[in-house]
């Protein structure tokens, strides 16, 4: 459906902005540092992942704003007073969006670097270093979707608590995969700088099943029919 | 409407593609998708003048000429229902957009990761003669604006002599012209890109084979893009021509000056088509006034046009004649039918809209199509390809420059639809484009780098 990719586009517009916003933030954060101090460099990074993700979230309403005033005037348009399409269904193709440049912007790097030759871990990091990315990047896009759900309902139905969760569920994600054992940084065909965790992974699905039934529970509530879109996705989550 | 004129001749000739954006259908396309608000209210009302009956809408002002028995028809029908129609038309338009632009990006950008010959510097081209290899930074920003302005210079004067053969109607000439320079991009650009490729991949092909590719494949493009054909082909080859074209100036465009060049066009692109004397507006005005397509070779359309038995018969008669197969027709049908009041094209347009809601059995569907000048490909391409060649070996600014450029894209044509004349199509675009590509290499890159060395998701 042509107006679902324009929305799709869009998201992936505006996590890019906010990104970009955010990077320039730690940027002028490190330039402005002393670039031999490890723990501080350590801590502005911190400083930006969170920084970065508050952007993100107030950026996800931005866009349900936009899109809350797309629907209008959809709805302005149509002959029978309804638009096309609903705000669960451009809540499910927001998030998609958002994790879908996310997860590329994740990913597609590691991908690149993964065609040429180089052998995982050979400086006695972890060797699953891809194996974790791509499930990390899965699970993160996943995540973005189910937010996106949540954020939209909660801001439609005014339920603060909603948003917040969303946001706490963010911050807790995107802080909890940091692990500093190693301070050298490398490439990653030569290893990284972290030492994976394999019990992480399980940790985080775990994180992801209420999730899914959470997304699911709106989808079907009274207020969210018609979003099958929604439930076509928890049970894709939950499998 | 936006029209492109593309006037490369040869590999030393500059391509004076200026872009443009048209609208080839007379109903307004309404902005629906993420539309700024104030586009909406102004989308709303130009809807709600039409419901209230008023018979010069928006996009007749726009278009000058309206047939007029379009207009009562249109008005007599439901309108809330052409109006869902062209709602959905809105967003198809973006797509049917959409989808040619990021082939055309892709492969040019799969060429350039792939085949080493167009990132390698084998010169430059005459029309940008300062070289950049000076050690110092501002001697080399003077040398970058100083071929600025000798290609930009160059792209105005040619524009001018086109608009001015055009309006002496030196037919002939501008035919001539046009199709040298396909020939020139369809035989030797090809041989160049295939011999390339084939070289990358350590493919042995013999000439007698390579001959009969060649020939054949140029012989298709140009009777495809020069006389009739499978809409469908016609936009590949259009499409494949722009990605050619793209690649002889990411590879002979030196780096800042490549990154000016593009700014100082879309400052162009913006004066040329909006300013009153602008070569480009008068191009499309005389087109319009002549009731004539502008050249068949400058612009991609997006729009097809099957009419398979109608309820009128004389456009019944005309229905066989107007298939998908004419697709250079098309061009002239789609542009001819919003500027003129042919009688039996008014006929053929006003009973479209009430097709979904009456017919049955035909299956009439018409598809208004956008216009998108081949320039507008060209510098698209040119600004992707450029970030996936000098990026670092960064693929997230070759995606944020896709991103970015999308967005110009659909905001551009939400501003078609909004004031439904010719516009510009490279500013915005290449606007975001430019910001994304500097912010992403120099701000993000960094960032994302840290991050991922450090298993960190954000």
């Amino acid at each position: 459906d042509p107006l679902r990719i324009i929305i799709l586009i869009a998201g992936a517009f505006f996590w890019l902005v906010s990104l970009l916003l955010s990077s320039l933030i730690w940027f002028i954060a490190v330039k402005a540092s002393n670039p031999q101090d490890e723990p501080l460099q350590k801590g502005l990074l911190i400083f930006g992942v969170m920084f970065s993700v508050l952007l993100q979230e107030a950026f996800r309403f931005l866009y349900y704003k936009l899109l809350r005033k797309a629907i209008e005037g959809l709805v302005a348009l149509s002959e029978d007073g309804c638009s096309p399409i609903s705000i669960q269904q451009m809540a499910y193709v927001a998030g998609v969006g958002f994790g879908l440049m996310s997860g590329a912007f994740s990913m597609i790097n590691l991908l690149a670097d993964a065609l040429g030759p180089g052998i995982v871990g050979i400086h006695g990091d972890s060797q699953l270093y891809f194996l974790t990315s791509a499930f990390m990047t899965m699970v993160l896009i996943f995540l973005h979707t189910f937010w996106g759900i949540l954020f939209f309902h909660g801001c439609e139905h005014r339920r603060w608590w909603e948003i917040m969760a969303v946001v706490v569920m963010h911050l807790a994600v995107s802080g909890s995969v940091s692990s500093w054992e190693q301070s050298s940084v490398r490439g990653p065909i030569f290893g990284d700088g972290s030492q994976r965790n394999p019990l992480l992974l399980p940790l985080l699905q775990k994180i992801c099943h209420p999730l899914c039934q959470a997304g699911a529970r709106i989808a079907s509530s009274p207020q969210g029919g018609g979003s099958g879109f929604a439930k076509c996705c928890c049970a894709r989550g939950r499998g | 409407m936006i029209t492109f004129m593309n006037n490369s001749d040869s590999e030393e000739e500059p391509c004076n593609e200026r872009t443009s954006l048209m609208s080839a259908e007379s109903p307004s396309v309404p902005s629906y998708q993420d539309g700024l608000q104030a586009s909406e209210a102004g989308e709303a009302q130009a809807h709600r003048k039409r419901r209230t009956g008023s018979s010069r809408s928006p996009n007749n002002i726009a278009d000058g000429e309206m047939s007029d028995s379009g207009v009562p028809v249109r008005e007599s029908t439901l309108e809330n229902e052409e109006e869902e129609l062209t709602l959905k038309y809105g967003a198809k338009h973006v797509i049917m957009l959409f989808v040619p632009v990021t082939l055309c990006m892709i492969v040019v950008v799969a060429t350039i990761k792939s085949v080493r010959f167009y990132t390698e510097k084998n010169g430059q081209l005459i029309y940008t003669p300062f070289s950049e290899d000076t050690p110092s930074v501002g001697q080399r920003l003077l040398n970058s604006v100083l071929n600025t302005i000798i290609m930009i210079s160059v792209i105005v004067v040619m524009t001018v002599f086109l608009v001015l053969l055009y309006k002496y109607r030196c037919y002939k000439f501008i035919h001539g012209w046009l199709i040298l320079s396909s020939l020139m991009l369809l035989f030797l650009f090809t041989y160049i890109y295939l011999g390339e490729v084939l070289k990358t991949y350590n493919v042995a092909m013999d000439y007698p084979t390579l001959f009969l590719v060649i020939w054949n494949f140029g012989a298709v493009g140009m009777i495809c893009i020069h006389w009739k054909g499978p809409l469908q082909l016609q936009q590949a080859y259009l499409i494949m021509i722009s990605a050619l074209m793209a690649l002889v100036f990411i590879k002979y465009l030196p780096e800042w000056s490549a990154w000016v060049i593009l700014g100082a066009i879309s400052i162009y692109d913006l004066m040329a088509v909006l300013c009153p004397k602008g070569p480009l507006r008068m191009l499309v005005e005389t087109a319009q006034e002549r009731n004539e397509p502008i050249f068949p070779a400058l612009i991609y359309s997006s729009a097809m046009m099957w009419t398979v038995g109608m309820a009128k018969p004389d456009t019944a008669a005309r229905g066989p004649s107007q298939q998908t197969w004419d697709a250079a027709e098309d061009g002239r049908e789609n542009h001819r039918s919003p500027s003129h009041g042919d009688s039996q094209m008014s006929e053929t347009r006003s009973p479209v809209p009430t097709r979904p809601i009456t017919s049955l059995e035909e299956l009439e569907e018409e598809e208004r199509g956008v216009k998108l000048g081949l320039g507008d490909f060209i510098f698209y391409s040119v600004l992707v390809g450029k970030a996936a060649a000098t990026a670092s070996g960064d693929w997230n600014t070759t995606l944020a420059c896709f991103v970015a450029i999308l967005i110009g894209l659909c905001l551009t044509l939400l501003l078609l639809a909004v004031f439904k004349k010719a516009l510009p199509a490279l500013p915005i675009s290449i606007t975001f484009g430019l910001v994304f590509y500097f912010s992403t290499d120099n701000l993000v890159r960094p960032f994302m780098d840290t991050l991922a060395s450090h298993q960190l998701y954000i």
